[in-house]
């Protein structure tokens, strides 16, 4: 069963999934396969955390896991 | 005189041994990650991956290497976007098990010369024949008495002299990488898919790129029993590699954990990075054993984050999965006698049974996967019509990352419409020796089929 996030920060920014680059930005919902997952920002580290971990559960493409970052 | 014979087969053992160059996967000191045979960046396939195509052939000796080629050729005969291109020009991925991955290795390697010269080089050749002279040769009795000289080396060097022209990975590289050739095999210890890629070699600590292409086909085509695994080491880890973080975050999950599956994918690789003391070699047969279809590698790709259709997902507007299937189902006898099969009924049924009776499973398991997410982008859209026409106008749901149709087509002998023809094709044998009759009704066959797909008619309908 895959899940889905969405991924908010201040400027679109795609969105890196295990160190792996996603094709997709921030602002829009992304389905991944289940399990734990390690979400980072592309560009300038100038957010924080600099990664998160999550493992999202029962999510639809209308109410996907958010992650966020915040700008610093 | 006596003396001087002993000598002489002496010295011709030494000479033959000594010729008998076991290849080895070479070691890869340092690790580079856009090295070597690996999918091409996303950045510098933007245009082609609007239309996405993936092939996919089974196993099935020379009998799917020919329904593979018809298929080919009936894409190459297909044009597209007002006849600016044909569709064969939009292949991006071929995966490849056994039979088919000479299909799939001789197009990567030589292009559209597969339609010029792989018949006389392949399809209508008698291998199994061949190979058996290359075994009665009492020339290669003295190599096949060394333990570093196996059957399936005599395979390695036939396929290699005469059909790959003693081609490597890095001609693969060099042809551009467009479409990607995945060879699949089986690791005999894991049971799990073994996929000639360059990040499978990197776990290995290995360089791809040296190797000869027909290794990786024999690897894949190493039918059990007739002929024997083939082997490699599992040198120590290049500098500067480490596992790609959706392997450990997969072992961090556990396999008790929301995703087993990804569990057992990463652990399979893992144990030849993090454990290399108990596994310095692996040895691989047949990729049937563990995917006769070769699909199961296109639904990794699709899922894992690491997977380079994953990365793709949101420029993919036509995401077409074409699955050449040449299962047969000849007659079976066992069932009239009392007495039970004998020994070699029972090793043939082992080691084919597994090969067959999970390849519907896995089509269907990866056609599910594509067309829920496509539904799922489906949703969205009519969700967000439903709450512009009636709820709260200006409010907009976060887009879906992806927005694509679906296209999957199975090339399967079921669907041959006249059952004489039917069932002819669903009794030929599982060999590398087909007559010239045989391929080319194979060959007309499997264009007839995709021809006559109304998925495929709607695709065409779509981009022609």
């Amino acid at each position: 069963m895959n899940e889905f996030i969405l991924v908010v920060f201040d400027e679109t920014r795609e969105v890196i999934i295990d160190d792996n680059p996603s094709g997709n930005d921030t602002g829009v919902v992304i389905e991944l396969e289940a399990g734990t997952h390690t979400i980072s920002l592309a560009g300038d580290q100038n957010f924080s955390p600099l990664e998160q971990d999550v493992n999202p559960t029962g999510t639809t493409p209308i109410t996907p896991h958010e992650v966020k970052f915040t700008k610093v | 005189m006596k003396t001087l014979n002993k000598i002489a087969i002496l010295v011709l053992f030494l000479l033959l041994t000594g010729c008998a160059h076991y290849l080895e996967n070479d070691r890869k000191l340092i690790y580079e990650d856009d090295y070597g045979y690996r999918y091409l960046p996303k950045a510098q396939t933007t245009d082609q991956d609007k239309i996405y195509v993936v092939l996919a052939f089974s196993g099935g000796g020379t009998r799917a290497a020919a329904l593979s080629y018809g298929v080919m050729e009936k894409l190459k005969d297909t044009p597209i976007q007002n006849g600016s291109k044909v569709l064969l020009d939009e292949v991006d991925i071929i995966s490849s098990v056994s039979g088919g991955s000479f299909t799939a290795a001789y197009y990567g390697l030589f292009g559209d010369q597969l339609f010029s010269d792989f018949k006389d080089k392949f399809l209508y050749r008698d291998i199994q024949g061949e190979l058996a002279q290359k075994v009665a040769n009492p020339a290669n009795w003295f190599r096949l008495m060394s333990p570093d000289f196996n059957r399936i080396d005599l395979a390695i060097e036939l396929y290699d002299e005469t059909i790959f022209e003693r081609k490597t990975y890095q001609d693969l590289v060099n042809n551009g990488r467009q479409p990607f050739i995945a060879l699949n095999a089986t690791n005999l210890t894991t049971g799990s898919q073994f996929t000639f890629t360059q990040p499978t070699f990197d776990i290995l600590g290995s360089d791809l790129s040296t190797l000869p292409v027909a290794r990786a086909v024999a690897s894949s085509s190493a039918f059990p029993f007739l002929l024997s695994p083939v082997s490699f080491i599992n040198h120590e880890a290049s500098s500067g590699f480490e596992l790609n973080k959706d392997i450990t975050n997969g072992l961090k999950d556990k396999y008790n954990g929301r995703n087993p599956r990804r569990y057992i994918w990463a652990y399979n690789q893992s144990i030849y990075h993090d454990d290399k003391t108990k596994h310095p070699y692996l040895h691989l047969m047949d990729g049937g054993l563990s995917d006769n279809i070769g699909v199961r590698y296109i639904a990794d790709n699709f899922n894992r984050s690491s997977g380079f259709v994953f990365v793709r997902k949101s420029v993919i507007q036509e995401l077409v999965l074409i699955v050449v299937n040449a299962k047969t189902q000849p007659p079976e006898h066992l069932d009239e006698d009392e007495s039970p099969p004998n020994l070699f009924d029972v090793a043939y049924k082992t080691a084919t049974v597994s090969m067959d009776n999970y390849s519907f499973d896995s089509i269907q398991m990866v056609s599910d996967l594509l067309q829920v997410s496509e539904r799922f982008a489906q949703v969205m859209l009519a969700c967000q019509a439903e709450i512009d026409a009636k709820c709260n106008p200006g409010f907009q749901l976060a887009p879906m990352g992806h927005s694509f149709k679906v296209t999957v087509v199975e090339i399967n002998f079921l669907n041959v419409q006249d059952q004489a023809q039917r069932e002819r094709l669903l009794s030929l044998p599982t060999s590398f020796r087909l007559t010239q009759e045989q391929v080319d009704e194979l060959i007309s066959v499997g264009g007839e089929l995709l021809d006559q797909s109304e998925a495929f008619d709607k695709l065409l309908n779509r981009i022609r």
